[in-house]
């Protein structure tokens, strides 16, 4: 946290490529993130670099009363979800293919197993997709992210509280969505 | 599905989120409840299947393109991205902020440092009448010398992390000279002009047509009724455009810091640069402007630019609002193109289909701002997929019926100070291709066309049209060798919306950036 407030005063004397290494330091993290919240490989390439760019922009507002980190979700998913408001286009299986960056697989050089573990990957990203956003970004952030209720509950502003009941119905409706791959991961 | 509320708890537990007191609350409730285990168990396997997904990672760095973007935005403001007009008000507080922000007004003052030290030490000064001159061509200002990619703007070439030495502030001037077309000696001195020309009225309240100097007689009146009347869209951006001058004069703290420290997109946006412009050189230049007049308004020919943009940059109307901005839109439409224009053309194989609907927008601009424009629009990836050029009237000695002008405003454009060409349409050279080869074709058909009020599509070739990122040089040397950059001429854009399937098949995709 230290480094990073290092940089971002170096970038507020002037020195933007501090800036540049904020960036790259947290872009695959939050790209990440935001391939399983948006569904779409190329809207969560963009809503980052929106994110950096506001973050940017606005970084004078940024009073360091939380981590950079968090202050970036924070702003990249207020992106996203203006992105969802303007674009409102339901994800198709394969665009789901285009945002987990799988290209079709050719199943005869694969073993089975192999087969299995792509067909099962695949299923869970797709259940993902169709949670209800509320519970799917409180997913993302935990599971995905690995992000503490505390700092989930930070970034979407909300009291740790309806993080923690958000989380465990995101589990149960996921857990209903997947249960067969489920049983097959529980096979010995 | 075991949504129980003391089954909450569980998720917490196998999180390690839970107090002690609830700890010893869930260890009792799962020692007693075995549906409470094969729950937890199951949300154990959920979360292991999760956490198991491969990581996605990015394909090389963002950090060269926020940057740039972030410079653009810092400076000019975005792209509007949706079609929500913004308040008045709104648009005026946010850009009298953007301009008093501290970083902002450090790239500024180092800006007009820049202009200052370059427009001192230039050894040809000026007259001051092209002072004015150039100030009214401010979309040269940002015009890249040749359109890049998104991650390769010149302005921020220098501020990718292996260049990290070079100052922020100093990013803004790099880019005032770096953005300065077809750098030749002494141009970058020419365009830094304005801001040594500026003279101390910071505190001056009113922005006396600022973006209007031929308001003063009754010519340019009529011109500016005309281009309200033409579009309210118009008449809302040349408001925003004083406000906009309002907004940098008043934010600029100090008067040693020149009112016309704009942003390039700044100039842009109230083309007047009249801020630099004293009366003395008002009154000089509205001599030239009488005397140009005479000479000729708006120059021939009237070139025909086909912009194939995705689907979803037209119906956000991207083109138009970069149109509207620099103010070069004197009437606009839909239209939809019909059998008998597009039989028209000898190609029509490769015409645009008949039934296409497209917009129309007529302009009167320089190619230095048509050139900054498109470029603009083609650094946003995957929007201006393609475009093409060709000459519709005036080409060849042939000069256009004023009927057929009647998109076109009427009232007498103040034009810059005539200036001998340096080239004419009979010498156009042989290889121009395609394009060029219409050039000698007589563009009669479309001249009654336009008469007809009939969209001009027959001479569009899509053939011709390449993807954006590779045609803007090329259609910028076609315009070239019909225009002079800094003369106005008549523009008439065509809007095409192209999917994969309706871009014309010789169109290649622009490859991602």
């Amino acid at each position: 946290v230290n480094d990073d407030f290092r940089l971002i005063d170096e970038t507020l004397q002037g020195r933007p490529a501090a800036f540049g290494l904020l960036v790259e330091k947290y872009q695959d993290r939050l790209y990440n993130t935001l391939v399983h919240v948006t569904g779409h490989a190329e809207d969560a390439r963009d809503v980052a670099q929106d994110a950096f760019v506001q973050a940017f922009v606005r970084l004078e507002t940024f009073h360091r009363g939380s981590a950079f980190f968090t202050w970036l979700y924070r702003i990249a998913f207020n992106v996203a979800a203006t992105r969802k408001r303007r674009k409102r286009s339901s994800v198709s299986m394969e665009q789901l293919r285009e945002a987990t960056g799988q290209e079709p697989v050719d199943h005869a050089d694969q073993p089975g197993d192999q087969i299995e573990l792509e067909e099962r990957r695949r299923q869970v990203r797709q259940a993902i997709t169709q949670l209800d956003e509320e519970y799917r970004v409180v997913l993302v952030l935990r599971e995905i992210d690995g992000c503490c209720y505390e700092r989930i509950a930070e970034i979407l502003d909300l009291p740790v509280g309806t993080v923690r009941s958000r989380l465990h119905r995101a589990r149960l409706l996921l857990r209903e969505q997947l249960k067969q791959v489920l049983a097959v991961e529980d096979r010995p | 599905m075991n949504d129980v509320p003391e089954y909450e708890l569980l998720s917490a537990y196998l999180d390690g989120e839970l107090t002690a007191e609830e700890q010893v609350q869930v260890e009792q409730l799962l020692a007693s409840d075995p549906v409470a285990r094969q729950v937890l168990s199951d949300l154990r396997a959920l979360s292991s299947t999760l956490q198991s997904l491969p990581q996605q990672r990015l394909n090389g760095s963002l950090s060269e393109a926020v940057l740039q973007q972030a410079e653009r935005e810092m400076l000019a403001g975005p792209l509007p991205k949706d079609d929500r007009p913004v308040p008045e008000a709104t648009a005026w507080w946010s850009i009298a902020r953007r301009f008093t922000r501290p970083r902002t007004l450090v790239w500024l003052s180092l800006t007009a440092a820049v202009a200052i030290l370059l427009s001192v030490t230039d050894p040809a000064r000026r007259p001051e009448i092209e002072r004015k001159e150039l100030a009214q061509a401010p979309v040269k200002m940002e015009a890249p010398p040749e359109p890049r990619p998104r991650a390769e703007a010149p302005s921020m070439r220098a501020l990718p992390a292996e260049r990290g030495s070079i100052s922020r502030e100093s990013a803004p001037a790099d880019a005032m000279v770096a953005a300065t077309p077809k750098p030749q000696p002494g141009q970058a001195l020419k365009k830094s002009k304005p801001a040594e020309a500026a003279p101390p009225p910071i505190a001056a309240p009113a922005p006396v047509q600022l973006d209007e100097p031929m308001l003063a007689d009754k010519a340019g009146k009529e011109k500016k009724d005309a281009r309200r009347g033409a579009s309210p869209q118009a008449a809302e951006q040349e408001k925003k455009g004083e406000l906009l001058a309002r907004a940098s004069v008043s934010s600029v703290p100090s008067a040693q810091t020149p009112p016309t420290v704009e942003s390039p997109r700044m100039l842009a946006k109230s083309p007047s640069g009249g801020l630099a412009v004293s009366k003395a050189e008002e009154s000089n230049a509205e001599n030239h402007e009488q005397a140009d007049r005479k000479d000729q308004v708006v120059r021939q020919p009237v070139l025909q630019i086909d912009c194939y943009l995705s689907v979803e940059a037209a119906q956000r109307q991207d083109l138009e609002r970069l149109l509207t901005r620099q103010k070069m839109v004197t009437q606009s439409r839909n239209a939809r193109l019909t059998p008998s224009n597009v039989a028209a053309d000898r190609d029509a194989e490769n015409s645009p289909a008949s039934g296409e609907k497209v917009r129309v927008f007529y302009c009167e601009a320089t190619p230095a701002q048509v050139e900054a424009t498109l470029t603009s629009l083609a650094a946003r990836p995957g929007e201006l997929l393609a475009v093409s050029v060709s000459p519709t009237t005036g080409v060849g000695g042939q000069v256009p019926d004023d009927s057929s002008m009647s998109q076109f405003r009427q009232a007498p454009r103040r034009e810059t100070a005539a200036k001998p060409s340096s080239r004419s349409v009979g010498e156009l050279p042989a290889s121009a291709g395609k394009t060029a080869a219409k050039e000698s074709a007589p563009s009669a058909t479309l001249g009654s066309a336009m008469a007809l009020n009939v969209i001009p599509g027959e001479l569009a070739s899509p053939k011709a049209a390449l993807p954006a990122n590779k045609s803007i040089p090329k259609l910028m040397a076609d315009i070239a060798k019909w225009t002079d950059r800094d003369q106005t001429y008549r523009f008439v854009f065509i809007v095409h919306a192209s999917d994969a399937a309706a871009t014309p098949s010789s169109v290649e995709k622009p490859s991602a950036p």
